[in-house]
């Protein structure tokens, strides 16, 4: 009777250990994850704040040729109201990307 | 009677320690979801971040491009030059502009991937009158008193942002060649809301 109970004790330490073994993989790859999730988001913002920052002062590196927009009308606008369209430029502060108007439009 | 003893203890600690590592399991399980959590939600604001400033500067283009073509463009051209022509159908040497809405569409020659519903509406109102110019032998000039607003959406990735922006004019005009107007006069940005 002493022994079995002795034996009980034994196996109880082990999975003791194992549980104990488990919380502290569980808990490391938690935290582990949460710190590289934290550092992308970090790194993230930083980007972005330099990426606003040379967007703020048309920093951007210009990609491509001109392009155009167009402001198209309804058909039934007034006749003075035809397509208005302004030639301009592409640029790419990465993360993100901007358009500057080349000149004036010439209507 | 001793040895009773032990045994009595050894029994009432069993699976106790089992018990303990049990209930931290549970507090550090529940501990590292919450702190991967909160990562991940850092993670994806950084990232909603992103999109939240591009909408704005995709409008922000939209916008300092309308901008250009309004002041010294087409833009601010047909609304002066409609003005002009109101004054020309209107009996007497003065018109009132009523207040008009012209829903407009924006469109790129090469289409931006996640930018889409780009459109917008002017409204304009004002007054156009002629009289003539004595110092200049008699010249008929008209002038044009305008009030604009300007208003713009975008969606970036399904966030919308939009701008309203008012402008005023005020110029004259005189007849050209093939009674075509030369406008000398000035827009002004009065105001941008976001």
């Amino acid at each position: 009777m002493k022994k079995n109970r002795s034996g009980e004790t034994l196996v109880e330490t082990i999975v003791t250990f194992a549980v104990v073994l488990l919380i502290v993989m569980a808990a490391t790859m938690a935290a582990l994850g949460a710190i590289r999730l934290n550092r992308r988001a970090i790194d993230t913002s930083l980007t972005l704040e330099a990426a606003c920052a040379a967007v703020e002062e048309d920093a951007g590196t210009a990609e491509g040729g001109a392009r155009t927009m167009t402001i198209s009308f309804e058909e039934d606008a007034p006749d003075a109201f035809t397509d208005a369209a302004a030639e301009i430029t592409f640029k790419a502060a990465d993360p993100l990307w901007y358009f500057v108007p080349k000149e004036a439009d010439n209507g | 009677m001793k040895r009773g003893v032990r045994v009595k203890t050894i029994g009432n600690s069993r699976g106790e320690s089992m018990l303990t590592a049990l209930v931290l399991l549970m507090v550090f399980l529940a501990v590292g979801a919450s702190v991967l959590s909160a990562g991940a939600a850092s993670s994806g604001a950084s990232s909603a971040r992103i999109v939240e400033r591009q909408a704005y500067y995709a409008l922000r283009s939209v916008f300092d491009t309308a901008d250009a073509m309004m002041k010294t463009g087409s833009l601010g051209l047909a609304l002066q030059n409609n003005a002009y022509g109101a004054l020309v159908g209107a009996e007497g040497n003065a018109a009132a502009i009523q207040e008009t809405s012209l829903p407009f569409t924006i469109a790129l020659d090469t289409p931006v991937e996640k930018l889409s519903d780009m459109n917008g509406m002017l409204v304009y109102r004002g007054s156009a009158s002629a009289k003539a110019d004595t110092e200049n032998g008699d010249q008929l000039q008209v002038y044009v008193y305008l009030t604009v607003d300007l208003s713009l959406n975008v969606t970036y990735m399904g966030k919308a942002s939009a701008l309203t922006a008012r402008y005023r004019y005020s110029g004259y005009a005189v007849p050209g060649v093939d009674k075509l107007p030369v406008w000398n006069g000035e827009w002004t940005l009065v105001g941008v809301t976001i």
